[in-house]
């Protein structure tokens, strides 16, 4: 498993939903940290203790379609995400994830 | 009888000849009444903010100094390129979000025009306390001035510079709350939703506010500032942009489900049409995107309001705002460009509130 650490390595300021909206998006995540794992047999411990806040947009856009295009218990198995400033952050994303895949069925 | 028909025909062209030229001089003289009209303004440029700019108290004559600017400025770069003034020294009344408007307006108008104004000392503002805030929010760079000297002191107000972007842009923006937070004590849940609302108003605008396909990044922008005010007990953060507004960008929405319900609306209601759009858009999950997981924006604005004890969100676009928790609703004449949107919150020294002010160290001494 490969220790992330999200504000050293990303970002202290988690920006907006897509690439075109500006800098360290959700989108820009996804697809340059995130999908690379689910392609590989490597899966990835995030720890984002220091970031000043996730909107709900960074979030949505970083983890959800991932859990829709590789299902659900695979991201789960391979992605773990965690902040010692918010002890709910995982289960905030997770339940972004589950109403977007709520909607989407 | 052939004389007397004849003396009849003269005297008939004779009168034709004279109506053709009465109408003729009266064509001249209003073309020569429009040529005047327009020199004048060519000739008295000057514009003189009013004492009194607050958007509450004053919003008709407000906006029209704010589209005075625009004209004038856009005005003088094709017609006239003489120096233009504009005349600061009656102001008295000014809040951070007139500033804020004021100082963007004066901004895009420059960029627009491709010129840049200069400070003149006989306009600038009499009244001490107007100088300093104007001087703290460094408003006078867009005159191409340094700070004002002033023998002004106070600590009633803490300012932070006007911030403004093209895109999103969290770093500028969580600088800002890193910098009151300093001052103003935000448990984590306060911290993030104001960081989620300022972030989602600026992915509104970049989003919606602007002509995607031609976007200008020198002047399709949004500006932000906030400021405490210390005997007030209150923590203000003003956003603006001098986009379509909220009603033009639904109306031309790409979305043909979004433009019609938009319609619809318009239509049905008939009291203040777009102020009750906008309470709607704020008590509903989605607004634009009823798409998943999407159409945050709005919804955002108010959480932050509801995490503090005495809060109040300010959304004005075009020409209707609406106040909540208030839930007032206004409709104007003059359209404001764009969207403004001001959170302001009641801070006090109980730190076991959301947010509350944090004391100056030597009071705990």
């Amino acid at each position: 498993m490969t220790y992330y650490n999200f504000v050293k390595e990303f970002t202290k300021y988690p920006g907006p939903r897509f690439i075109r909206l500006g800098k360290h998006s959700g989108e820009e995540f996804r697809e340059n940290i995130l999908r690379p794992i689910l392609e590989s047999d490597n899966s990835i411990d995030i720890d984002a203790t220091g970031v000043l806040s996730f909107g709900p947009s960074f979030l949505d856009e970083a983890f959800s379609p991932l859990a829709s295009e590789y299902g659900i218990e695979l991201f789960k198995s391979k992605i773990k995400f965690h902040s010692d400033d918010d002890k709910m952050l995982y289960q905030k994303m997770i339940s972004y994830v589950e109403r977007y895949l709520e909607k989407k069925n | 009888m052939k004389k007397s028909s004849r003396a009849n025909q003269k005297y008939r062209i004779k009168l034709l000849l004279e109506k053709y030229l009465r109408r003729k001089n009266r064509i001249a003289l209003n073309k020569r009444k429009k040529i005047l009209v327009k020199t004048k303004k060519i000739t008295n440029p000057n514009i003189i903010i009013p004492n009194d700019i607050s958007f509450a108290t004053n919003w008709e004559s407000f906006v029209e100094i704010l589209n005075d600017i625009q004209y004038t400025i856009g005005h003088r770069f094709i017609k006239n390129r003489s120096p233009l003034s504009i005349d600061h020294s009656l102001m008295s009344k000014v809040t951070p979000s007139s500033i804020l408007v004021l100082a963007s307006t004066i901004e895009k108008s420059q960029k627009l025009a491709g010129i840049k104004l200069k400070g003149n000392k006989s306009y600038l503002p009499q009244n001490e306390t107007v100088r300093y805030l104007l001087n703290e929010i460094d408003y006078w760079k867009y005159f191409n001035v340094s700070k004002l000297k002033t023998n002004f002191m106070q600590n009633r107000f803490t300012f932070f510079k006007i911030l403004d972007s093209y895109q999103v842009d969290n770093t500028k923006i969580g600088k800002m709350i890193e910098f009151f937070e300093k001052q103003v004590g935000f448990n984590n849940d306060a911290k993030s939703l104001l960081n989620t609302a300022l972030c989602e108003a600026s992915a509104n605008t970049v989003e919606h506010g602007y002509n995607n396909s031609n976007i200008n990044k020198d002047t399709d922008r949004w500006w932000l500032t906030a400021s405490i005010d210390k005997q007030e007990g209150t923590i203000s953060f003003v956003f603006y942009d001098q986009g379509m507004g909220i009603f033009k960008s639904l109306e031309h929405h790409k979305n043909s489900q979004v433009k019609k319900l938009y319609n619809r609306a318009s239509n049905l209601i008939k009291d203040k049409p777009h102020a009750k759009i906008l309470q709607h858009m704020l008590s509903n999950n989605a607004s634009k995107h009823n798409t998943i997981n999407r159409g945050y924006g709005m919804q955002t604005f108010k959480n932050f309001i509801d995490k503090a004890d005495n809060g109040l969100l300010f959304i004005a676009s075009e020409n209707a705002s609406y106040e909540y928790p208030k839930d007032s609703l206004k409709e104007y004449s003059n359209s404001l460009s764009g969207t403004l949107i001001v959170w302001k919150i009641q801070v006090n020294h109980d730190i076991n509130s959301n947010i509350y002010l944090k004391g100056d160290e030597n009071d705990l001494l």
